[in-house]
């Protein structure tokens, strides 16, 4: 590639490209063979830092409960506050620890997954898979709040959890 | 060869320098670039499957099979300071024996060295009972079922019974497929 410089001189300038070209490819080429399209990725949030671990099992989709520092997210439908001393409100609860909304969304979830599992079983998805929740917890987060989530689960029939970790190596 | 595959000189005289445009391809690569580095994963996420105790409908095993064939039952508990490794059988009324080890990368992996020759010595223990304190941070938690699922460096995996089936979305290799969060009780 060339170009005139203005001015009417006959000086020419020309830009080598080829480097930029080799870098692009090299880029590319290693992009392309770490591409990956499977696994799933949390959504970030604010307040929210998963723990790292030496897992080799990516995490793959199910009904999500979030825990970040601030809130309790079900499927992003319901939004339960944490207060400052790491715990939800009185109202919120009910008989057992549970969590009265989140026990609301997870019946929910539950009653849809049912259907699902007589309408069509050839899904790909297993009866085990459709009863497993994913936990998106912050790192900080106390077990007293993991286990209210997980008794309000327990309730609404959700017996196998999918912990979401940060994996120490990317597959 | 037809005529417009022909290449049609430019009539500037011979020693006019012949030229690729490589704009089209540098635009290309600009565009594929952008995408794969705003699609690239650079931290992906893992799971780490639990269960919580459920009622089941299968009956009970009488006294006598218990007796017959006794089983190890591993608990451990998870402190802030510490983790107690609880073994006990379901035969006698033996007291359990407890090893409470620091909750510490060293305390971790001793722990996990004690159940892998458990393991070793007696394969069908398959089952961890996990109590966790309600302070225990979510990090804490995952620190243990680490230990309890991934083999360090230098620990084989176990050779699996020939009828044993590891539970669906399990790890062949891992040291204790079934963890059970005990605390989770209505």
């Amino acid at each position: 590639m060339a170009g005139d410089l203005g001015g009417g001189g006959k000086d020419k300038f020309s830009l080598n490209l080829y480097p930029m070209i080799d870098i692009f490819s090299i880029l590319i080429c290693f992009l392309l063979m770490n591409f990956s399209t499977q696994g799933e990725s949390v959504e970030t949030r604010k307040g929210l830092e998963l723990p790292r671990s030496e897992v080799r099992m990516s995490l793959d989709s199910a009904a999500t409960v979030s825990i970040s520092q601030s809130e309790i997210v079900i499927q992003s439908a319901v939004q339960i506050p944490i207060m400052a001393n790491g715990d939800v409100a009185e109202g919120e609860l009910i008989v057992g620890g549970g969590l009265k909304r989140a026990y609301t969304v997870l019946q929910q979830v539950h009653r849809s997954n049912e259907t699902l599992k007589n309408r069509n079983q050839a899904l790909g998805l297993t009866e085990a898979e459709l009863d497993t929740l994913t936990l998106e917890a912050d790192k900080k987060t106390a077990f007293k709040l993991i286990k209210r989530v997980m008794l309000t689960a327990q309730q609404a029939d959700f017996i196998s959890w999918k912990f979401a970790v940060d994996k120490t190596s990317v597959d | 060869m037809s005529k417009r595959f022909r290449i049609h000189r430019r009539s500037k005289g011979a020693d006019a320098p012949v030229e690729i445009n490589v704009t089209p391809m540098i635009d290309m690569f600009s565009v594929l670039n952008s995408f794969l580095l705003m699609a690239a994963v650079f931290s992906a996420s893992g799971l780490v499957r639990v269960e919580i105790p459920f009622l089941s409908s299968k009956p009970p095993p009488t006294q006598e099979e218990i007796d017959k064939n006794p089983q190890k039952v591993l608990s451990v508990i998870v402190d802030m300071d510490y983790v107690i490794l609880d073994v006990s059988t379901t035969a006698s009324a033996m007291s359990p024996i407890k090893t409470k080890f620091d909750f510490t990368p060293q305390g971790l992996d001793l722990l996990q060295a004690k159940i892998y020759e458990m393991r070793l010595a007696d394969k069908r223990i398959d089952k961890v009972t996990v109590m966790t304190e309600l302070e225990v941070s979510y990090e804490k938690l995952v620190m243990v079922l680490d230990t309890l699922r991934i083999l360090k460096p230098g620990r084989p995996p176990i050779p699996l019974a020939a009828d044993y089936r590891v539970p669906f979305g399990i790890d062949q290799n891992a040291l204790i497929p079934k963890i059970v969060l005990g605390n989770i009780i209505l």
